[in-house]
């Protein structure tokens, strides 16, 4: 009784990166090119949400497709519960992406700020808008094994000089 | 903004003489603008993905569940569904209603399609708020020709989808009235309704009479 009570004094909104026309923000590698996104299913990549340090509820979700999939880059749209935020407050939200090839493991995106809905208020949408949020990657091993042999190559040369 | 057709809906009901009254409702939904709407006719499957069609990529369907809030969902052209599954396989049958947005640039129509609910027809009223709407597909004022019951204290939400804005009544048990005014609704509208204490929405509705 006392969650339900509580749950109604939280504002929400709703986490979609896909909400044509106005949003469409797809996740992608800097190392993709074209139309391409390689966070998908398959890593598994995941989005976390955060109000400052607090984790929202739910507290993340998970990609559409797999990588190279038309709805690769696309999250599984939720609807966000800000804990200690009334509906027609204001919450600073925060994406952290994990996943197997982002650098350090994890890169955060935002802060973004939204009124939160609730109540009569409808959620309204996290404003992330039409560019692509691009995650830096690790070189991959045969490009770092690539950058070594030239540097080695370069350096055997100027010794030579 | 609702167009009805219909072997036996609205004024034309007393010539019709069959059984099941089955018929059509158009609901026009004003570009980049809500409306509050109901499913106002009973079909074989009433599931959003079933009900809300057709709507174009990016439109918002929000189902509003009393005690826990909303959970939103957005038609992907992607999936030729919408998006979360647990929002696009959702029932709503008359009775109830969301919210919807269309967030492109012209309005979009959708048709419902489907049987008149007949017979002694109830709709839970909880305390606290809710999105309830008329399981018979009849236009007018809540409470006054529609039979939404109101109690000292009680309010509910109409929608102007034109204005984009809310009208707010409130029972006022002194007077016996709904103050300041009762505000109409349109055939597949839905409304907010506020309950101090749990009720019943009753109506006993034949399309013969």
């Amino acid at each position: 009784m006392l969650a339900t009570y509580a749950a109604l004094g939280q504002g929400q909104f709703a986490f979609n990166n896909r909400v044509l026309p106005d949003i469409n923000a797809r996740f992608v590698l800097d190392s993709d090119t074209g139309t391409i996104s390689s966070v998908g299913t398959d890593g598994p990549y995941q989005v976390q949400l955060f109000s400052g340090s607090t984790p929202l509820d739910p507290a993340s979700t998970t990609f559409r497709g797999a990588a190279g999939s038309a709805a690769a880059g696309y999250v599984t749209p939720t609807t966000e519960t800000v804990a200690g935020v009334s509906p027609g407050g204001t919450a600073n939200i925060t994406l952290t992406v994990t996943g197997p090839k982002i650098t350090g493991g994890s890169q955060n995106f935002g802060p973004y700020p939204v009124v939160l809905g609730g109540g009569t208020i409808t959620p309204p949408n996290l404003a992330l808008g039409t560019a692509n949020l691009v995650l830096k990657t690790v070189p991959e091993p045969t490009t770092l094994a690539l950058g070594i042999l030239g540097l080695g190559a370069l350096l055997a040369i100027r010794r030579r000089k | 903004m609702a167009a009805v057709g219909a072997a036996g809906i609205a004024t034309s009901m007393a010539q019709v003489y069959s059984v099941n009254a089955v018929g059509y409702v158009n609901k026009t939904i004003p570009a980049k603008g809500f409306a509050l709407i109901s499913n106002p006719l009973k079909a074989a499957t009433n599931t959003i993905n079933a009900v809300l069609q057709p709507v174009p990529a990016g439109f918002q369907v929000y189902v509003y569940t009393p005690g826990k809030g909303y959970a939103v969902g957005t038609y992907d052209d992607l999936s030729g569904a919408f998006l979360p599954d647990a929002v696009g396989n959702t029932t709503i049958t008359p009775g109830q209603g969301v919210f919807v947005q269309n967030t492109g640039s012209s309005a979009v129509t959708i048709t419902f399609v489907g049987e008149v609910p007949q017979g002694t027809l109830t709709t839970a009223l909880v305390a606290g708020l809710q999105i309830v709407s008329s399981q018979v597909p009849q236009a007018g004022k809540p409470s006054a020709d529609l039979g939404l019951p109101g109690a000292d204290g009680d309010q509910y939400y109409v929608w102007d989808s034109t204005g984009q804005k809310y009208n707010v009544a409130t029972y006022d048990g002194l007077g016996n009235a709904w103050l300041p005014q009762e505000y109409s609704i349109d055939v597949g509208d839905a409304l907010f309704v506020k309950k101090v204490a749990a009720a019943t929405w009753t109506r006993t509705f034949n399309v013969n009479g």
